[in-house]
């Protein structure tokens, strides 16, 4: 029996980490790096097909502000999972994750998400080392690395997702 | 009929020459010649034209819409969506800016749909266009930017609600969504979240209750109804204005949908296929209502006339305002010094204008700008002549003779006036070029002021150096004499006056005095300042000081009043001693009184204050020091301790020795008296200490008793055995001995006290005298004692007297008993005679005795005598002892 359903799916991070670029990638296919910082809240939908079930997921691109207390708490409020994008050229990026996370947690309670370590085609300009990025994973931390600019693993990130909300 | 149509098109007489072709077309193409013309007038005539369009454009539009679907809606699209966009630009409130980018596609959808409503009145639409309604939107349009298509909307439409949506409040999906047109709910899912975002924002932002929501959006001429009910949000895009039953409307539609669907709301996890049930509750609310306008053909063409009168009404003010403005120009131009305007007309559109120039006058281009005309508009011919008017000739004058900045020209009548300053070199040369200037008979140069003139060049002097007032200047040829005095700046000024103003050569300044020498500075200093013979005043480099001694008020005065001393650059008081100042005052009084080093002196105010300690003949001649130190007003010495007086001296004492509490020590000149008991360690020590106590000259220690000395141990026992004051205690080292008299009472007392006194191993008392013992034994001697007389005289017998005398030494050795008893000898005389003799006799024997005994040292008072006439003849005269009872 096909059903579709529709997943209010919440993007964080730090300023920058390239959370609009994650969702222009994987709903348009396509990557601008002309610079356009998002105000307050952008929402777009992408619709993934899985087995019999449609998804349909309401992307909300939160604006990252230098201050994730800025980040309104209703604009997290109902999402049924949610992408925390780190940048890997940017270490603190990562303390703003694990703040936004934890807000999220608060607001949404125990809801799938999955991590973004983003900028992977930058890798040779990281901050993040490898042994930072296992860190993060044994704290249970299911990561991926993307690219926004490449397209890698952008797809598979949101299909990774949208896989957890219908388990 | 056609014939006739023919000659009609072929009526012109000015097209004869073409009547031969016009004939042989009219024999070729004749029908269709006659249909072009029908169509041509169908072409050009408007109303014809836009009847024909109305006739086939709802065709033509169905014909597009099925082969190319949305191709018209797509040509119209980008004017309606700029005017949207404007519109919604023109609206500063922030919500609206955030609202854009995300609202476009539900924009760009609602547009659609307005290109639909088009397409379905555009017959209705195009016949408005020529009433006046039509050209009274095609105004609006022009005025508002809008396009004329939109505010036919606007205009024809009260209102439409064009979509529904159901949205869920805890995230913001879309439950369900009607539309007007049915085909887009493409993007109905992203209005719904963006909905609710905007809900949130508004809600974070301004602070409102959890429960209070936005209750309308509004875009242009677009209006969001938004009905916010726990759990599901309803929201109505309307179009124009929705009457405010609408709202009710919704608010009911909410609560149905609430109740119906409570179940499903609880259970929604994303699949919104079950709230299809609630559609046509939803479509109930898709309302709309069109706008009536009152039409009436003899109304449309009245007003339509009026229109056309008031189009000419207003070319004409344009005709005459443009011609108006032409003729201000001129006129404007002509008046301008050194233009004459000879004539003016139009030539090929522009304006003419042709006339005299002088060429030094100013160019006409700003006087264009200022009418409003630009250098296009206007052509402008000149032919240059010498203008004679006064601006002109002043102009002229000054190319001519070149005067300088300071040097003005004016004309009057034909004479050219010169005022202000010029060299007279200058004047000469303006005087014979005087010739060359058209008009000028005649240079008037009496208000000019020659600059090589004595007087001009004083003046200017002046003015350049600005001379203090006690500077004189004067002018000797070209050399400027300065006499007087002035500061250093202004006579350095003054040296290069050659520099500053032209014509003068030399500078004599030798006459000057240098107001900031030091010399000059002193002299002025002790003119002004006065100082006493005491101090000295001196000037270095502008800075004065004063040395030496004064009195405060001149150092006080001096102080502020020094800088007034012109020239004075600054004051240095240090080495001048203020002789009222309270520190030379003390400086004198130490240098004066020479105080010990025991005492501190101070002064405050001229008030001495000494503390510390110091003799009493230092305190009195410090007593003297108002005469002594010239300057003090008092003196303050109760915190001065004088080391010679005997408070001090005993508080000296008593700290040095320490005595103990059984020690009272007192000082009276100069002697220290010791009283109480002490150790004999403290004792010794005081007697060794005591003389390290300066003032303190002798130590009297009499009335100290030493605990460990005989005194002390005796005095102990005098306390214990309470001896009558007849009973003297004696201790030689370890032995007391107790002599005197006393009672048989007190000697038995001390009987026992005596074997256990400390101190004392041995107790003499062999000299202590018990007085009844003593008296008893004395009495007993008496009583024993028979003295014989010679007889019937009172003549003692031989050897009586020795008796007597020996007796009497024995009493003699007790007259200390005798006198504290009050005891008497009592001596009583016998005869052996009868009669009157007998008494007589017996008394002179009694008398006789008491003689004898006296003779040997008893007192009258112890002896008493007495006679008795009969008695034995044995012996003449008895004695006995009597004293009186010991208590
Ligand atoms: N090289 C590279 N640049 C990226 C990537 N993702 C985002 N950016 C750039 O990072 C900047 C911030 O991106 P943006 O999407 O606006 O970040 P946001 O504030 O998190 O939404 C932009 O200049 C992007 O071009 C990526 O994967 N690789
Ligand atoms: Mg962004």
């Amino acid at each position: 029996m096909s059903r579709i359903l529709q997943k209010k799916v919440c993007l964080l991070g730090a300023f920058a980490v390239g959370k609009t670029s994650l969702v222009s990638r994987f709903v348009n296919g396509i990557f601008s790096d002309k610079y356009l910082s998002t105000m307050g809240v952008k929402i777009d939908r992408k619709s993934l097909q899985l087995d019999d079930v449609t998804v349909n997921m309401m992307l909300w691109d939160v604006h990252g502000e230098e201050s994730v207390k800025k980040v309104p708490a209703a604009y997290m409020r109902g999402s049924a999972a949610y992408l925390l994008v780190i940048d890997g050229t940017r270490s603190a990026t990562v303390d703003t994750a694990r703040e936004l996370h934890a807000r999220m947690r608060a607001e949404v309670g125990d809801v799938p998400f999955v991590v973004l370590l983003n900028k992977v085609d930058l890798k040779d300009e990281w901050e993040l080392s490898d042994a930072d990025v296992a860190t993060i994973r044994e704290e249970g931390w299911e990561c991926l690395m993307t690219s926004a600019c490449t397209g890698e693993n952008v797809e598979a990130a949101f299909i990774r997702l949208a896989d957890q909300m219908i388990a | 009929m056609s014939d006739q149509q023919v000659k009609n098109s072929d009526g012109d007489d000015s097209c004869k020459q073409n009547g031969d072709f016009n004939h042989l077309k009219e024999l070729l193409l004749g029908e269709e010649s006659r249909q072009i013309a029908v169509l041509e007038e169908h072409l050009e005539n408007p109303e014809l034209h836009a009847a024909d369009m109305g006739r086939v454009l709802h065709k033509a539009v169905q014909i597009n819409q099925q082969q190319e679907p949305g191709a018209l809606a797509d040509a119209l699209a980008p004017a309606v969506e700029s005017s949207l966009y404007a519109s919604v630009r023109k609206d500063p409130d922030s919500l609206g800016d955030a609202l854009f980018p995300v609202m476009a596609p539900a924009i760009r959808k609602s547009i659609i749909s307005i290109m639909h409503g088009m397409v379905q009145s555009l017959n209705h639409m195009l016949e408005n266009s020529f009433s006046f309604q039509g050209l009274k939107w095609r105004l609006e349009s022009m005025h508002t930017g809008k396009s004329f298509a939109e505010i036919v909307m606007l205009h024809t439409l009260a209102y439409r609600v064009e979509q529904v949506f159901l949205i869920h409040k805890a995230d913001g999906l879309l439950l369900q969504h009607v539309s007007f047109m049915e085909e887009d709910t493409q993007n109905a899912d992203l209005v719904s979240s963006m909905l609710t975002a905007i809900q949130d924002f508004v809600r974070d932002s301004f602070q409102v209750e959890a429960n209070d929501s936005i209750e309308k959006l509004s875009m242009g001429n677009m209006v969001v109804h938004i009905e916010a009910g726990s759990k599901i949000v309803l929201a109505a895009v309307v179009r124009g204005n929705a009457p405010a039953e609408f709202t009710e409307t919704l608010q009911q539609r909410c609560e149905l949908i609430h109740k119906q669907m409570a179940g499903a709301l609880e259970a929604f996890d994303g699949d919104a296929s079950v709230f299809n049930a609630v559609r046509p509750d939803m479509e109930s609310c898709l309302l709309s209502q069109t706008a009536s306008t009152p039409t009436g053909s003899n109304l449309k063409a009245k007003l339509m006339l009026s229109a056309l009168a008031l189009a000419l009404v207003g070319w004409s003010v344009w005709g005459w305002y443009q011609a108006d403005r032409e003729q201000k120009l001129i006129r404007a131009l002509d008046a301008l010094p050194g233009f004459v305007v000879i004539r003016s007309g139009d030539e090929q559109g522009a304006l003419l204008i042709a006339g005299l120039r002088d060429p030094l006058a100013d160019k006409p281009d700003k006087l264009l700008h200022q009418y409003g005309f630009s250098n296009d508009d206007v052509r402008l011919i000149w032919t240059p002549y010498q203008s004679l008017e006064r601006a002109m000739q002043i102009r002229r004058a000054r190319a001519v003779l070149k005067p300088a900045a300071k040097t003005r020209l004016n004309i009057d009548q034909s004479k050219l006036i010169v005022s202000g300053v010029a060299q007279s070199s200058w004047l000469e040369r303006a005087r014979a070029l005087q010739p060359a200037l058209p008009g000028i008979s005649e240079i008037r140069s009496d208000q000019l002021v020659l600059s090589d003139s004595p007087e001009y060049l004083l003046q200017e002097a002046i003015k350049q150096l600005q001379p203090p007032t006690t500077v004189r200047l004067s002018i000797s040829g070209e050399t400027l004499i300065a006499k007087g005095k002035a500061p250093d700046a202004w006579l350095k000024k003054a040296a290069i006056v050659m520099n500053i103003v032209p014509g003068i050569k030399v500078y004599d300044g030798s006459a000057m005095i240098n107001m900031e020498a030091d010399d000059y500075l002193l002299a002025e200093s002790v003119r002004l300042l006065n100082p006493p013979s005491s101090a000295r005043l001196h000037v270095y480099q502008g800075i004065l000081a004063a040395s030496g001694k004064a009195s405060q008020q001149w150092v006080e005065r001096t102080a502020s009043a020094a800088a007034l001393v012109p020239g004075i650059k600054a004051y240095d008081d240090s080495k001048l001693v203020n002789t009222q100042s309270d520190v030379y005052l003390l400086s004198e009084s130490i240098r004066l009184l020479k105080p010990p080093s025991s005492v501190r002196l101070t002064v405050d105010q001229g008030i001495l204050i000494a503390t510390g300690k110091a003799s009493s003949r230092w305190v009195k001649k410090a007593s003297r020091a108002l005469h002594i130190v010239d300057g003090i007003n008092g003196y303050d010495y109760s915190n001065l301790v004088n080391t010679r007086s005997n408070a001090y001296l005993l508080s000296q004492a008593n700290r040095l020795l320490k005595p103990p509490s059984s020690v009272r020590l007192s000082v009276r000149r100069g002697r220290l008296a010791a009283k109480g008991v002490a150790s004999t360690r403290w004792i010794n020590n005081a007697r060794k200490r005591v003389k390290r106590i300066a003032g303190i000259r002798s130590f009297d220690t009499n009335e100290l008793i030493d605990v460990g000395s005989n005194a002390y141990l005796l005095a102990k026992i005098k306390r214990e055995l309470q001896p009558p004051a007849t009973v003297t205690l004696k201790l030689n080292k370890r032995e007391l001995i107790i002599s005197g008299i006393a009672t048989t009472a007190w000697a038995q007392r001390i009987g026992k006290l005596i074997l256990h006194i400390d101190g004392v191993d041995t107790v003499w008392q062999q000299d202590l005298v018990v007085i009844e013992k003593a008296l008893a034994t004395l009495k007993r001697m008496l009583l024993n004692a028979d003295l014989r007389f010679v007889a019937n005289t009172s003549q003692l017998m031989d050897g009586e007297t020795s008796k007597i005398q020996r007796l009497a030494k024995q009493l003699m050795k007790q007259a200390d008993l005798m006198r504290i008893t009050q005891a008497h000898v009592q001596i009583t005389g016998y005869s052996g005679l009868l009669g009157e003799q007998a008494e007589v006799l017996a008394l002179s024997r009694a008398e006789m005795v008491k003689r004898e005994l006296m003779k040997h040292g008893l007192t009258s008072k112890r002896v008493k005598t007495s006679g008795q006439k009969t008695q034995n003849e044995g012996w003449a005269a008895r004695l006995d002892l009597v004293w009186r009872a010991l208590p």
